[in-house]
This record gives C-alpha cells, structure tokens and sequence, in this order.
C-alpha cells in the first residue's frame, strides 16, 4: 500500500528525519479512510422578501435598461384593440392565424390550406395605435414553433369537429356553421372537403404534439418542423406590413357560425 | 459493492491526500475526524434573472436569480467545504435570453460562484453555435459525460468529470443529458452524439472510484421520474451502484426532501431537485467520518424560510 511505501523515499538521518518519521506514524493511526456517515437536506425558498445583491444588481441593471428599451421599440400599428373576445371566432385569433399562413407559404414556399391558433395561447391584447416588441413577447410568451403537417380530408372533418366542439381556435381558411357543439357544414377556402385531397396545416407544435386535446394531430404526417418561433413570425409580419403602411386590423367575419 | 467498499478502494488516495496536507511542519495533527461537504444547487433557472413579477401569480416577485446571491453568500459563511451547482436549462424563458442569448445568466453565474453547471435541451436553443458563443461570460466549467461533442465546436469545451478537492474529501462530479432527438430541433444539437445514460454512468462511477472520489455526485437533466420507460433518475439510481447524488433537472420538480434510492448492491442514491427559475436553493450536507460504520439516514428537511 502506499501509505507503507512512503516512508521509504523518507531520508532516514537527523532529527528532522526522526520528527517526520513520527509525523507519518502519527498519520498511519490517525489517518482512517473517510466515509460517509449520513447527510442533511434542506431547501431554501427564495421568497418574495429575499434580499437582492445590490452589487449583481449594478451588473444587471445596464441590461434590463436596454431590454426595456427594446421591449417598448414600436414594430407596428393596430387599427384598434384586438383581442379573444368572443366565441372561438376572436379578432386576434384571425389575425394570427392569417399571419401565420401567409408566413408560412412565404417562407416555405407552398399552398398553405389552413392556418391554425389556439386562442388559449394568445396571452394578451393587441392595442389600437402602437405595437411594441413587448406587447409580441406578452402575446406569445411560449417558445412554440411553427409545424407544417399533411391533412387529408377525414382528419380536416375531425379538425373542424373538435374546432365546432371546442370553439378555442383562430381559423384562417377554413369556416365552419355549427349547433351548439355539433359540427353541421365545414368549407376549406370556399369548397367542401375532399376525401381524396391532401391539405396542408400550419400550426404550433405545442398543438400538432397533442396540446389541447388535439391527440388526432400527433400522428399526422409532418412536412416542415422549423425552427420558427410564432413569436418571431408575428413580429417578422407585423414589421413588414408597417414597414408596407399597413394597420393591423380584424373583425369578426362569419368564419365560424354557432346558432 | 456497497459504499464502504467503494470508500476502501480509494483508500490508498485518500492516505496519499491526507499525507500532502498534513505534511507541514506546522501541523500537529492529521485530517479532522470528522468533515463535510455542503451542495447547493439549482436546476431550470430558465433565464429567471429578476423574481417573476407582481402579477397576482402563483409566484409572483419569488424566485431570480437576483436573489440567489444574497442566500449562497449567506451560505458560504456557514460552510466553507462548499459547491454551488447547477443541473441545466439555463437558457430560455424571459427576453433577456431572447435578446442577450444567455450572456446575462453565465455572467450572474460567474459573480455568484457557481463550481459547475451541465447542459440542459433548452440550452440548445440557440444552437451549438449559440452556446458556444457565450462560453466566454462562464467562469464555471460545464460537465457532460453522455452528449459525445467530439464532431461539434464544443469538442474540448465541455468537461466528461471534475474532481473538487473539499478539504480531505474529493467529490467526483459527472453530467448527464436527456436525449436530444425530438425535444431538440435536429439542427440546434448538429453532431452531437448522445450517448446511453445508464452505461456512461457505470463508466465515469469506476473512473471517479479510481480517482479516489469520497463523493460521486451526478449532475443530470434527465428528468425526476416518468411513466415510461424513458429514463430518469430513479432508473438510473436503480441500475447505477455507486452515485451518492444525483442533482437533476427538466422535470422542473418541487421536492420537499430528497429521495433515496435503493441501487445494485444495495447503495443509497440520493435524488434532489430544486423546481425552477431559481424559485428554490436545495441543499445535502455530506458528513464523513473515519473508520466509522454508521448508515447512511436521512435526518430530515430543516427548511429555511
């Protein structure tokens, strides 16, 4: 062993030899091997009343002044206030779901049939006059991105089904009438569904992963899964279409009916 | 092979350790009989840099990691064989990561004196390229044993292990990440190759008994636990023998006190995670002590308020 081993290298002459040789006896019979004899927990909640570092609070603060900065920096303008205001069919929840299909077929490239957002995932208004990259981060908080999936015409009916049922979505290309929950009619861009069509989806991956409820979506085929936050995408829109002199605007048009 | 046997095994170091400390003509004595090493740790900080904010929420103006310097200095004051860990997904979660790509979190790191960190998903967001970037603002090195970087840029920029050196304890720290396809976007993670779990940890196990480690401590982001046969770290306590700790990650659990773990051999694995977003500081005092039996028992949460 290496604790007998030692002692060899040891010059053995002079009384500091003999002093170090004790040393190292001394050693041999105080030094056992560690072992673990148990341990304490604990767990320290970091309250409402914890004390800041006023010296990381310096490091800090250089960076939440230009965040804040960028956070109020206008991107666009809305006609008015737009919101989730009403019955699956909002302003904003149009407004999104168009956004996000022109997005889509511009940045991919294709048809894009119909665009979907779950207005449980808009998490604030839109004001009327300015838009600022704060109001998009208070909007779309989720770091959700941007699927394109295969839809062919059995799993658009279940679609718009769940959609009558549920009455939680912005649509953009498709319109429904229902009755109380039931799906009576549905049309995707003005025609009724084909059976023997294929349709293309634009949606969040939150939703095409099954959030929602949306289970029937998680083994429908994927085209695109991009890298693309909605966020970024709805700031890249906004900012083009302000850039263009355009006012966000939407309305309440019809697109689903509930009698 | 139980505890006491993996403590044997590194016996030969120990002695050698000891022998380099006590050396000096000054000491009298050989290493305390008695020691500790505290662990303080994190998990999911998720760019939380201020306390979430006064909205009426569940967790309103709690939680940053602004907060977090006063407690671990208040800390430090009380346990000087300390290490400050934390158990990845720093990045993601407020626009500070958005705008500043994770400078903000590494450098708040760095000032509060963090020892190690490993890599979580959602560290990937901005790509390999997007954490390599900010590798500079960490003063702290990064472990992973099971993402294999070698065909990336971060090749030699992530540690497998690191030994600390606590007084006379040596702690054995490895990381382990949770499988990228699927929660990751192929792009983010490029090249890199995970690797399984379960038979890294069985490797850097042995590797850190021969280092002659008191303390083999996991840092993972596998997840607490799952239904499934996913693997977590309860699965892993129960097919690893010989991890004293393992300080997770990603399931962004609340636990009121840690979980013991039954391993091959009958080796107690002691699970800890601190929720997220800087909410909590867990923390597991080792005790060590020479040439005694005792078993291993939990002596219960003494939580701080």
């Amino acid at each position: 062993m290496n604790l007998i081993d030692i002692p060899q290298s040891i010059p053995k002459r002079g009384p500091f030899g003999i002093l170090i040789w004790l040393l190292l006896l001394g050693l041999i019979i105080g030094c056992g091997k560690y072992q673990t004899s148990g341990y304490t927990a604990s767990v320290h909640p970091l309250s409402a009343s914890a004390p800041l570092d006023s010296g990381l609070l310096a490091v800090i603060n250089p960076y939440k002044e230009n965040l804040e900065k960028a956070m109020n920096s206008v991107i666009g303008q809305s006609k008015k206030a737009l919101d989730t205001k009403g019955i699956g069919e909002t302003t904003l929840g149009n407004l999104v779901a168009d956004l996000q299909k022109e997005f889509a077929e511009e940045k991919f490239g294709r048809t894009v049939d119909v665009s979907v957002m779950n207005n449980g995932g808009l998490r604030n208004s839109l004001p009327k006059g300015d838009i600022t990259l704060g109001n998009l981060y208070e909007l779309s908080p989720f770091e959700n991105y941007l699927y394109l999936l295969e839809m062919d015409g059995q799993s658009m009916t279940t679609l718009a089904t769940y959609a009558a049922a549920k009455k939680n979505l912005g649509l953009s290309g498709l319109t429904l009438v229902a009755e109380q929950d039931r799906l009576l009619s549905f049309e995707i861009n003005g025609s009724p569904v084909d059976p023997t069509k294929t349709y293309t989806l634009a949606i969040s991956d939150y939703l095409a992963n099954g959030g929602d409820y949306m289970g029937f979506l998680t083994e429908q085929k994927r085209l695109i899964m991009s890298d693309v936050l909605i966020r970024d995408l709805l700031i890249y829109k906004i900012k083009e279409l302000n850039a263009s002199g355009i006012l966000l605007d939407a309305e309440i048009e019809g697109r689903q009916t509930y009698h | 092979m139980d505890r006491r046997e993996f403590l044997q095994k590194s016996l030969a170091v120990t002695g050698a350790l000891s022998l380099g400390q006590t050396a000096l003509p000054t000491s009298t004595s050989a290493s305390p009989s008695k020691t500790g090493v505290c662990i303080i740790h994190t998990n999911d900080l998720h760019s939380r840099i201020h306390a979430f904010p006064d909205d009426g929420g569940n967790f309103a103006n709690q939680g940053g990691m602004a907060k977090l310097s006063h407690l671990v200095a208040a800390i430090r004051k009380e346990e000087d064989q300390l290490l400050l860990l934390d158990a990845g997904d720093i990045f993601q979660g407020t626009p500070y990561f958005n705008i500043y790509g994770g400078e903000v979190e590494f450098r708040l790191m760095s000032l509060i004196g963090y020892d190690a960190s490993t890599l979580g998903n959602h560290d990937f967001d901005n790509g390999l390229e997007g954490f390599y970037k900010q590798l500079p603002h960490a003063t702290f090195p990064f472990i992973n044993s099971n993402y294999d970087f070698s065909r990336t840029l971060l090749a030699n920029h992530i540690l497998p292990y690191k030994l600390f050196k606590k007084g006379s304890i040596t702690v054995g720290v490895f990381g382990l990440g949770i499988e990228l396809k699927g929660l990751v976007p192929d792009k983010s993670y490029g090249n890199t190759n995970y690797l399984d779990p379960v038979g890294v940890a069985k490797e850097m196990v042995q590797e850190l008994r021969r280092k002659g480690c008191h303390l083999v401590v996991c840092l993972s982001h596998l997840g607490f636990a799952y239904k499934s046969d996913k693997i977590d770290d309860k699965k892993l306590a129960r097919q690893v023998e010989g991890i004293d700790a393992i300080i997770g990650g990603h399931t962004h659990s609340f636990l009121e006190r840690p979980v013991e773990v039954i391993g091959p051999g009958g080796h107690v694995t002691v699970i800890n995670q601190a929720g997220r977003s800087a909410l909590r500081l867990g923390r597991l005092k080792f005790e060590f002590e020479k040439n005694r039996k005792l078993k291993t028992a939990l002596s219960g949460n003494l939580a701080i308020k």
